[in-house]
């Protein structure tokens, strides 16, 4: 009745980074023909109290790529099952799941994009775009020896933001790490830019 | 990331991405509510209204009729729904952990106020038939957010 | 927190004698109330903002229209929380400039009023987490730079001297997602240096 006949995906595996996670399997292969997939998702809450319910994934029910964008089907930070199968006609496969379930408190941060520039003497960043959930923390200081370091809560990326109101001639340096509330953890410091103010970025 | 202060248990949780949830499916849900001359979550019943030792202990209770009885029970052939309750009920078992920690702390003692309280949120939700009580209580999900907002 | 419901004729009927009376209902209670300002009206819309004034509860209107002899159903809203739902007006923007700095001063807008005579209530006190976004543009140097503040009053010093800086503010409360109308753009010159007119 051609359940079954197909192979199920294999080597499921979910790369994170910066909260942006793709869950990626081995494509099923049948010389010839185009194969979908199905992605089906359960949080702790679904395998704690209604272990029968998988839910559909939001980009990928069905897709014809073996890898998922399931950033928007992860929106808590608990332990979260997540299955394939491969589908060609009517016939289809058996479900195949993470071996380990997914908690998005895993993900890799890296350091966030930073640029710095001055108008007048005022030092304005830019800050990466990485999305709502990220928060960065700037720091700043005189490049001069013992110069106090500063530190300044940034809230959203995209836009020019006022950091300090300079003082004529000096030459300041700036670090950023991105902090991500929802699961309470914060990147490395990107690489120090300084800038010369009435002068251009200096590379370090 | 929003503290939560509840008596002496502070816990920290994300409102911002619970309320951005379910703002988008507000109205359908809202519209399936139909008995608008009642309300479960009542002013005198709420977290604000109750002291602050007991706060914690009714946030539990709520939570765990959310997990058990209101989550579970809401059926829709409509994805988006289930993905952004899916979402709703993974975070509150989230608080409802970090609640128990404090739980474990005994720093959310079960008292007279909270427990009567408790219990006539439950009644009001019981006075319902099964199904209109648990589209209620996913309509009154911005009461309870605003519960939790305002012990901040 | 200025609530007017709003609706359209009916069906086949613009520009009719059409007249409408108005009913609302708070969330949990028992009781269709009526607003004697709105009964029998010609015009399709109702001021609801002193009915709606607890931004705590939540509401629901209901207009019904009469034509000649025949009288309508009765058109009902959806659920509606003044609290979360409210848009939050721009802030008022004072602008006094110096050679090189200009001093900003925002007063948060006022929540609606009945009675002018009454004492005003400031968002703010409303909404404690009330921020503010403001953007700053350097007409020469045609750069753009913002700040996020919460408290009413900056100062943005170092500024080029005789330069026009143009400033806009929006009044933000982060919860769910509201249409944000920043305040209208205001351009200021800063004032001439006479020490660098004299080089």
């Amino acid at each position: 009745d051609g359940v079954a006949v197909l192979p199920a995906p294999q080597n499921l595996s979910v790369q994170s980074t910066n909260m942006k996670h793709l869950l990626t399997w081995s494509p099923v292969v049948v010389p010839g023909e185009i194969i979908d997939y199905s992605v089906e998702y359960q949080g702790e809450y679904e395998s704690l109290y209604m272990s029968h319910i998988w839910i559909p994934s939001s980009w990928c029910s069905p897709t014809e790529n073996p890898e998922c964008d399931i950033t928007d089907d992860i929106t808590a930070t608990v332990l979260y099952n997540l299955r394939v199968r491969a589908t060609l006609g009517s016939q289809t496969s058996a479900w195949s799941t993470l071996k380990h379930p997914f908690n998005r408190n895993s993900t890799i941060l890296t350091p966030p994009g930073l640029e710095v520039s001055n108008d007048g003497f005022h030092l304005v960043i830019k800050l990466e775009d990485l999305g709502p959930q990220f928060e960065f923390l700037v720091a700043y200081w005189r490049r001069e020896p013992g110069a106090k370091e500063h530190i300044k809560m940034v809230r959203n990326g995209g836009v020019p933001v006022l950091l300090e109101t300079a003082e004529p001639g000096a030459a300041y340096c700036v670090k950023a790490q991105t902090f991500v509330k929802a699961i309470g953890r914060h990147s490395a410091f990107s690489q120090a830019e300084c800038v010369k103010l009435q002068g251009e970025a200096l590379s370090l | 990331l929003k503290t939560l202060h509840l008596g002496s248990c502070v816990i920290t949780t994300n409102l911002q991405e619970m309320r951005n949830g379910f703002s988008e499916i507000r109205d359908r849900v809202l519209a399936e509510d139909e008995i608008i001359d009642v309300r479960i979550l009542r002013k005198m019943v709420s977290l604000q209204d109750t002291e602050p030792a007991g706060q914690c202990c009714l946030l539990r209770h709520v939570l765990r009729l959310y997990l058990d009885k209101v989550f579970k029970n809401y059926q829709t052939p409509d994805h988006h729904i289930l993905r952004k309750l899916s979402s709703l009920a993974n975070s509150f078992l989230t608080i409802k952990k970090d609640l128990r920690l404090c739980h474990d702390r005994m720093t959310c003692p079960c008292w007279e106020e909270a427990m009567e309280k408790y219990s006539r949120i439950l009644s009001h939700f019981e006075e319902l038939k099964p199904r209109e009580a648990v589209v209620k209580a996913l309509g009154e999900l911005d009461i309870l957010l605003r519960w939790m907002e305002e012990a901040e | 927190m200025k609530n007017i419901l709003q609706w359209s004729p009916p069906e086949g009927l613009q520009g009719a004698e059409v007249t409408y009376t108005v009913r609302y209902f708070i969330y949990g209670q028992k009781k269709w109330l009526s607003k004697s300002e709105c009964r029998n009206i010609l015009r399709t819309y109702c001021n609801l903002s002193a009915e709606t004034s607890d931004y705590e509860h939540q509401y629901y209107a209901r207009v019904k229209a009469v034509w000649g002899t025949n009288c309508s159903k009765g058109a009902q809203t959806g659920r509606f929380y003044p609290f979360l739902e409210t848009r939050i007006g721009p802030p008022e923007v004072a602008l006094t400039t110096d050679k090189k700095s200009i001093s900003i001063v925002l007063t948060a807008p006022e929540k609606w009023k009945k009675d002018p005579e009454e004492s005003s209530i400031s968002m703010q006190q409303i909404y404690s987490n009330l921020k503010y976004h403001v953007s700053i543009y350097n007409a020469k140097a045609n750069k753009t730079w913002s700040q996020c503040v919460t408290n009413q009053m900056l100062v943005l010093s170092w500024l080029e001297p005789d330069t026009l800086y143009c400033v806009h503010v929006a009044s933000f409360v982060p919860g769910p997602p509201r249409l944000a109308q920043p305040s209208e753009k205001q351009c200021v010159s800063t004032l001439k240096d006479p020490a660098s007119a004299l080089k």
